[in-house]
């Protein structure tokens, strides 16, 4: 007997159109199994509806907000809502790139200098002449987010120019900690594909993949790639998105980005 | 009073630069996303890992929403795939096969192991049955009956035939029910019925 499971939920529901209803009563006269399944489904519908929300913590999602603010500051608001006059956006933007040239010149001298690791190659050229990554870096280097965002401005990019309250951060140049077994390349690079891939069947994060990197964040294993992001139509990148994922389940740890 | 900005609108606002836009989008979906999380995941803790990872890849992954779903079907597709990813995380502790239950799919076998075996001889509320509901029925029956989504978007959100969402939210309530100790005089096994693709 084949049981019309498909319509089952909708007839506890109270939803089926007559035609359908009727179908399944007819089945329901002959089987005892539908007929007991329906009475729990049933009981379990009530029970359900009397189950209560639960207030969300406060500071949920505020992660992401801070990073959506620190996007945001380097991505001019539509004119008709600022508010501001013209010759205020532009001192604003003025005293960004002077605060992105002084960072660059405190971060720069400090990217891959971490101890027995040789300078990235690379990195200090324009984000559009970096070729695609192909190994994976091993540093013994603990991150934090500020180190993360620090990489992420490393590469040319206004993010400490612009907004953010952490003028104290730039790429962590020592650690105790070490990195571990070796991750292969592709392993790496499917770890972070499978972290920030969102819909199934969807393609992991865009961009071009320019540097892969072994080493931990906040102590737990991680893996970081560095994304050069562009407009598309042969236009150079201009985004810069760091990912973090852990090496162990391949999780989310965090992500930022900033503009070229 | 106007009427409250569509998602979608504020998804715009913040691609153009709008950080305040993204915060509202955030303060809009904060509850419902941690409650999915919650009933998903039955823990407080996990719930809001998951619920921090949600809204941290809806900020990576916001450029590549295109607009072809509604936004709240796109976010609730990203909260459950968090859900999946720490439930995966969890679940390197030992499991348990549900009773009566040899062909069930080794991907339905998530629900997570009471933390009273002498539970399940018992009645639970339906909050603490819920964690005993296998987790690809549980996540299709909380959408249903505790977010009132409807059969058709969840389908969207799973991106399963809608049958198997209307087959699924039927299970799970039979599995719901025989967790709580709800019985009938007709005591079958409940999970015998195939999973139909519609």
């Amino acid at each position: 007997m084949r049981h019309p499971d498909e319509l089952l939920a909708e007839y506890v529901d109270g939803a089926l159109a007559e035609g359908e209803r009727a179908v399944v009563e007819r089945h329901l006269d002959s089987c005892e199994r539908c007929r007991g399944e329906v009475a729990l489904a049933r009981a379990a519908r009530e029970a359900l509806a009397s189950v209560a929300e639960i207030p969300a913590p406060g500071d949920l999602g505020a992660a992401a907000i801070a990073g959506a603010r620190r996007r945001a500051a380097h991505e001019p608001a539509p004119a008709s809502r600022s508010g501001q006059p013209g010759w205020y956006r532009w001192a604003g933007a003025a005293a960004g790139i002077a605060a992105a040239l002084l960072v660059a010149a405190l971060v720069l001298p400090h990217v891959g200098s971490s101890p027995g690791e040789e300078p990235a190659a690379g990195v200090a050229a324009p984000s559009a002449a970096l070729p695609e990554a192909t190994s994976v870096e091993a540093q013994n280097v603990d991150y934090d987010l500020a180190g993360v965002e620090a990489l992420a401005t490393s590469y040319g990019g206004q993010d400490r120019a612009f907004g953010s309250n952490n003028q104290s951060s730039q790429i962590p140049v020592a650690a105790e900690a070490t990195p571990g077994q070796r991750i292969p390349f592709a392993a790496a690079v499917a770890c972070l594909d499978r972290a920030f891939t969102v819909p199934a069947g969807q393609r992991g994060p865009e961009g071009k993949l320019v540097r892969v990197i072994q080493a931990r964040f906040r102590g737990t294993p991680a893996i970081l790639g560095v994304y050069l992001i562009g407009p598309g139509a042969g236009q150079p990148a201009d985004i810069v998105r760091v990912l973090v994922a852990s090496s162990e389940d391949c999780s989310i740890l965090t992500s930022t980005q900033a503009t070229t | 009073m106007d009427p409250p900005e569509r998602d979608e609108e504020l998804v715009r606002r913040f691609l153009r630069g709008d950080a305040d836009a993204f915060e509202r989008l955030v303060e809009r979906h904060r509850q419902r996303v941690y409650n999915l999380c919650l009933r998903i995941l039955g823990d407080p803790e996990d719930a809001a890992d998951a619920a921090q990872d949600t809204f941290l890849s809806v900020l990576t992954k916001l450029r590549q929403f295109r607009g072809d779903a509604a936004f709240t079907t796109w976010m609730h597709r990203v909260t459950v795939n968090a859900c999946y990813d720490l439930s995966r995380k969890r679940r390197r502790q030992p499991m348990l096969r549900l009773a009566g239950d040899p062909d069930l799919p080794e991907a339905e076998l998530g629900s997570p192991v009471p933390d009273h075996a002498e539970e399940l001889a018992g009645t639970h509320d339906a909050v603490a049955a819920l964690k005993e509901v296998p987790e690809e029925f549980r996540v299709a029956l909380v959408l249903a009956d505790l977010h009132d989504m409807a059969y058709e978007q969840i389908a969207k959100v799973l991106d399963v035939p809608i049958g198997t969402v209307k087959s699924r939210v039927h299970r799970g309530r039979v599995a719901l029910a025989g967790a709580m100790g709800i019985t009938t005089r007709e005591p079958e096994a409940p999970f015998r019925a195939s999973e139909d693709q519609s």
